[in-house]
């Protein structure tokens, strides 16, 4: 798989890691081994020496084998570690250079969680596998190998244990793995009404549906704790039933290792003596190995399920890897252009990839100049954001082409081109940082006066200046949150202290009062006068001194001109017009 | 403003993850004690349960003190037909079976432990969460507003289950740890003192041990799940913030960041895990050392017998396994310590909500829905969310039955502050608001609220089927009256073409119908609930203009008959109102219609004409 490509670089930890670990391991094991010679001959033998001597090999081992597992865990560590880091760089880079439409397939949502749970699930599983798996697969193969090297008999016990508990492990996990998604879903269930109630808590007063939500959250609560209560009966069976295995090896060991020692009991002429064979040592060893071959088997399948686990994950990262960047940069920076912020619309058509037969924009054909005032109105899905998409090159177009400065977009530098338009969201995202770092976002380098300079311009200084800590208040910090409004002026202002040569709002002042709003583009024109401006809005009050009012309708201009002229020629204008400024002529007029 | 406080929605929800080892960073409560008590109080619901966990949980550590005694015997048993040649298998083969019947007791006793445990847990956190919810509809609005909602959602999903999983975990293990720790010193000390000084001390050199390397790990696990915080709050905000990155042409930037932060938390977290995975060895170490130390001491005391103490082979191999027995427990409860104070901590939270005062109803006056007129009248209210910084200053304002008054004014201005009093969501400082010349703090709040329907511009609808949020405010109607609803607020039309019509299902956040049909399906909720006093704040700033038309359309339906309050930013929305209410910081500083207003020339002049003289001030 490609993705293990990137434990190339670590390879010599990912081999140092399991070799110490079988260290550890062989190491652990001789100590059953050794204990059972304390009892057998030690004890037997009348010498406090050889115990001493015994007990003293055996802390020398332990030693070794755990100064291995330290060095195994360090190795391993910085393998998964340092495996993940590479890997969690490379996918967020990838994702930085995604086209819209991909990070829109994918949902941001999603694409968050691969960029954090589903890396650290795949550095665990990688850690894993280089230690864990050595460990309890060395665990098993030599606890099997000490085993029978007591006693060869011993493997009918194991004949007969291990196909059995493979057997219960398949059944549990057949019998509870259905039950963990529906588990899941409940516990979503509880959260959304808690969520909803929490969120709309003013309509449920207001509603006094009190009674009713207790009512519709019981329901909720006692789904939850049925399931909950299927899964705690069948997962607590596992343990004891594995236990009563184990045991009924462990017994078997010691009854059959009972009868051996007993079978040798001679009687030489009233002589008592023993044939020399199996003693109780071997048999507590016996059942320690028994006892740790047992667990690692266990161990080993329980593994195996978090393996499907990671697969899923590592899925999901190879589906991020594997998309290529469908829009790719040029290669021009067009710098000594003297054009400076003119747009043209070629006979532009798009359609969102996958939907070709619905067309978002047809056969568009549209000239900008430097400095003008654009307005562009339209029904929701008519195509306004995806035409401004265009300009920035968001997206690439299907038929026709988009020039800047006379030249094709597709030829600009990605750093050229989007060095030139600053685009303002209707969701504004803000970062947590300071309000000064939010607006600096648009010009890293810019000074104190620059910013104060943008935030006026976007009428966002008196409410900052406002606050305690002025353009020092974090975000996001509890006590300092900025209203829709708030936000979006600071997200303006973050646009405008980029000098760019076109500035597009893109619905970015909606929740801007008419007053503020005025204020803000009588600003732009007074300080601004050789940006083009480029505004998509709701409100016609927003777009009305445009110097060209854009209507678009399903994907085509449907009228193009000043107030004045689209009022005398454009019907869907009008339309538009009068269910929001009804009478409004009365007054002008 | 309130409104625009509830907006900082998915505020700060507590760093997740941290080591592999189930490493969380350790929180402390702050009343430790008191806590306890009344997490008590809640398992104390389940008594019956609890007792039966307490007995089962002896009768497992009975057994398994048993178990080594029983094992001494055979070993010594077979120890002596092998040493000495005694043919005494028989009596081996009883110990064994009595060893068989012990170990399989104790796996039944087990199932049991866990089945009651389990039942336990979830009964007390069942019965915890349905508290803790009903509780959330009680609270004020101004808890909900003071509070995040992601905190506020925190307390019942992190610390309910922290709460969870401590009962189901620690409560049994703690009884059976004490229990076993004091089983495994009485039986040590009976067989013999000498041999259970030596595991003392060496039970001793594993809790020093422990403490020093858990106080090392804890320090590196701590920054790790800090610095994992860092990361994935970062991530999540430059891919959720995706589009403005690559607008401002930030990847590099942002990708720098990134790098940094990910390569301290890759440095932190090998460290970290480094330390975790030396516990495991170091404690290996110690408890073979133990085994030595026994083993010699005992072959030196069966050689030698001195003072006259007696040993043999099985008594030395039951303290082998003694050994294991006690220092087990021990590090098992230091390890639930942790536990123990997370969920502590999480129950802290929970009881601190559950212990905040309940919205107050003093209502002592009923209203009766058919008599109800729909007269108010705000009587020099004075009101601020917060002390010395009032939002409402002396605002007196009477409105008649059926009127439509609109309130306008700037943002912060206070308009949606009035509808927060007169629904009762926050107590006025001074002043009085009358509802057909009662004064609202003597009606029972349900009451007042029934007969007040409001549509906010946030709409508000539940995971539920079309029809049942729209009877949301009126359960007894039929399906004829929900229609007839949907159909006067222009809802039907779209209703309708969904495959599933009124059964549709609503997705949580409702991205399955769009801004502008959820609006219409408020104003349905509000038509069905046929209130005498309507509130519309804001209600269609958030869809486009063709939706606003028939949203505008719907209102004016739902208006008919009604005295309506009607907040708005759109002029045009509330020209034909009775009576426009200008604000300003707070006061009122104009009133009158349209026309009346027009002709003063004052501030809503002004609005109005930036309205439609777009720039022009």
């Amino acid at each position: 798989m490609r993705i293990f490509r990137y434990l190339k670089k670590y390879w010599f930890f990912a081999l140092l890691a399991p070799l110490f670990m079988v260290g550890e391991v062989l190491m652990d094991m001789y100590q059953p081994r050794l204990m059972s010679e304390i009892v057998d001959s030690g004890l037997k033998q009348d010498t406090i020496d050889l115990i001493v001597n015994i007990g003293l090999l055996m802390l020398g081992l332990v030693a070794i084998g755990g100064i291995s597992g330290v060095l195994s865990g360090v190795f391993a560590n910085k393998c998964a570690f340092n495996y993940g880091n590479d890997l969690r760089k490379d996918v967020f880079n990838h994702i930085e250079s995604l086209s819209f439409e991909q990070v829109d397939d994918f949902s941001t949502g999603s694409l968050v969680t691969r960029v954090t749970n589903d890396i650290t699930q795949v550095s665990n599983v990688v850690a894993m596998a280089i230690r864990m798996i050595i460990r309890t697969l060395m665990q098993f193969i030599m606890g099997s190998i000490f085993l029978l090297a007591i006693d060869i008999r011993f493997g009918y016990i194991l004949l007969v244990t291990l196909p059995v508990l493979l057997v219960i492990i398949i059944v549990f996990i057949i019998k509870v793995s259905p039950y963990f998604k529906k588990m899941q879903e409940r516990v979503d269930d509880v959260n959304a009404v808690v969520q909803e109630n929490i969120t709309g808590a003013r309509v449920v007063k207001a509603y006094t549906a009190e009674e009713k939500e207790n009512k519709r959250f019981g329901k909720a609560n006692d789904n939850l704790y049925n399931v909950n209560w299927i899964v705690i009966k069948r997962l607590s069976l596992i343990s004891p039933v594995l236990s009563v295995i184990l045991i009924s090896g462990m017994i078997a060991i010691i009854y059959l290792g009972g009868a051996d020692i007993s079978s040798r009991v001679i009687d030489v002429s009233g002589q008592i003596g023993i044939v020399s064979g199996l003693g109780v040592g071997d048999i507590i060893a016996a059942v320690n190995y028994l006892n740790v071959l047992v667990n690692g088997f266990v161990m080993l399948a329980l593994m195996f399920q978090m393996f499907v686990r990671g697969k899923a994950s590592i899925d999901r990262l190879n589906a991020v890897l594997d998309t290529n960047p469908v829009v790719k940069q040029g290669s021009e920076t067009f710098e000594e252009e003297s054009l400076k912020g003119t747009i043209e619309f070629r006979d532009v058509s798009f359609a969102y990839p996958g939907e070709t037969d619905e067309m978002i924009l047809n056969h568009i054909n549209l000239k900008i100049n430097q400095g003008e005032k654009i307005g562009i109105l339209g029904a929701t899905g008519c195509g306004k954001s995806t035409l401004v998409n265009l300009i920035a090159r968001f997206y690439d177009v299907n038929e026709g082409e988009v020039l800047v400065d006379n030249h094709n977009v597709k030829d600009y530098t990605f750093n050229a081109l989007r060095g030139k338009v600053a685009m303002c969201l209707q969701k504004s995202e803000l970062y947590s940082k300071t309000i000064k770092e939010n607006i600096c976002w648009g010009k890293k380098d810019a000074s104190d006066e620059e910013v104060i300079e943008a935030a006026k311009i976007a009428q966002a200084h008196d409410f900052i200046s406002s606050f305690p800590e002025g353009y020092d208040t974090k975000v996001a910090e509890k006590g300092a949150s900025l209203s829709g409004g708030q936000k979006q002026r600071i997200s303006i202002a973050r646009a405008i202290v980029k000098k760019p040569e076109i500035v597009v709002f893109d619905d970015s002042t909606s929740a801007l009062d008419l007053e503020t709003e005025a204020k803000l583009y009588k600003a732009i024109e007074a300080n601004l006068k050789d940006m083009t401006v480029i505004t998509i809005a709701q409100r016609v009050a927003s777009v009305k001194n445009c110097d060209k009012i854009i209507v678009l309708n399903e994907g085509e201009i449907a009228s193009i001109g000043n107030h004045q002229e689209l009022m005398a020629t454009s019907p869907i204008y009008q339309d538009i017009y009068n269910s929001q400024l009804k009478r409004g002529d009365e007054i002008n007029g | 403003m309130a409104n625009e406080e509830k907006s900082k929605n998915q505020a700060p929800q507590r760093p997740m993850g941290g080591g592999r080892h189930g490493y969380r960073p350790v929180e402390k409560p702050k009343d430790f004690k008191g806590t306890i008590k009344k997490i008590s109080k809640y398992i104390g619901y389940s008594k019956g349960l609890f007792i039966a966990l307490f007995i089962i949980v002896v009768i497992v550590t009975v057994l398994s003190l048993l178990a080594p005694i029983v094992q001494k015997n055979v070993f010594n048993d077979l120890w002596s037909i092998e040493e000495i040649g005694v043919a005494g298998f028989e009596n081996a083969i009883y110990w064994i079976i009595v060893l068989a019947i012990v170990y399989g007791a104790n796996c039944i006793v087990a199932l049991f432990r866990n089945l009651v445990s389990g039942k336990l847990s979830q009964r007390t956190v069942h019965k915890l969460r349905s508290d803790l919810f009903a509780k959330f509809v009680k609270l004020p609005i101004k808890f909900i507003d003071n509070h995040s909602h992601g905190d506020l959602m925190s307390r019942m999903t992190n610390d309910v289950d922290s709460i969870s999983n401590a009962i189901s975990q620690v409560l049994a293990s703690l009884i059976s740890g004490v229990l076993l720790i004091l089983g495994t010193l009485v039986m040590m000390l009976y067989y013999s003192w000498l041999l259970t000084i030596v595991t003392l001390v060496s039970t001793a050199l594993t809790i020093v041990a422990s403490m020093i390397l858990t106080k090392k790990m804890g320090k590196y696990f701590k920054r790790q799940s800090a610095l994992l915080g860092e990361l994935n709050g970062h991530t999540e905000e430059m891919i959720t913030g995706y589009r403005t990155v690559v607008a401002y042409n930030k990847e590099k930037d942002v990708e720098e960041e990134f790098y940094e932060i990910s390569d301290r938390y890759t440095k932190t977290s090998i460290i970290a895990q480094i330390w975790g995975g030396s516990m495991g060895p170091v404690m290996n170490f110690i408890g073979n050392l133990t085994y030595v130390l026994i083993a010699i001491v005992g072959g030196w005391m069966a050689l030698t017998h001195p003072w006259g103490l007696a040993m043999d082979v099985g008594t030395i191999a039951l303290f082998l396994t003694c050994s294991r027995q006690f220092s087990r427990p021990i590090n098992e409860i230091a390890q639930l310590y942790g536990q123990i104070l997370t969920a502590t901590a999480g129950a802290e939270r929970v009881f601190e909500v559950l212990e905040s005062p309940n919205e107050i109803d003093e209502g002592t006056i009923h209203l009766s829905y058919e008599d109800f007129q729909g007269n108010i009248e705000f009587k020099g209210v004075n009101f601020g969310y917060v002390e010395e910084k009032p939002v409402l200053k002396d605002f007196t304002l009477d409105v008649k039955r059926g009127q439509k008054i609109a309130l306008v004014g700037a943002t912060g201005s206070g308009k949606t502050t009035v509808v927060n009093l007169l629904m009762r969501f926050y107590e006025i400082d001074s002043g009085e608001i009358l509802i057909d010349g009662i004064n609202i703090k003597d009606i029972y709040k349900d009451d007042l609220r029934k007969t007040i329907a409001i549509v906010l511009q946030d709409t508000v609808l539940f995971k539920d089927t079309i029809e049942a949020n729209i009877k949301y405010g009126n359960d007894n109607a039929t399906f004829d009256e929900m229609k007839a609803a949907a159909i006067l607020a222009n809802a039907n039309y779209f209703v309708k073409k969904l495959p599933e019509k009124y059964e549709t299902v609503l997705s949580e956040g409702g991205s399955n119908i769009s801004q502008g049909q959820r609006q219409l399906l408020t104003i349905a909720r509000a038509v069905l609930a046929d209130p005498k006093i309507l509130i519309l704040d804001e209600a269609t700033s958030n869809v486009d203009t063709r939706t606003e038309k028939n949203i505008q359309d719907a209102m004016v339906n739902l208006m008919a008959n009604r005295t309506s309050l009607i907040i708005a930013h759109r002029l045009s929305t509330i020209q034909d109102a009775d009576v426009i209410v200008v604000m300003d910081q707070g006061r009122i500083c104009e009133m009158g219609n349209h026309e009346k207003l027009l002709e003063v020339k004052g501030k809503y002049y002004d609005l109005y004409m930036t309205q439609f003289a777009g720039r022009e001030i």
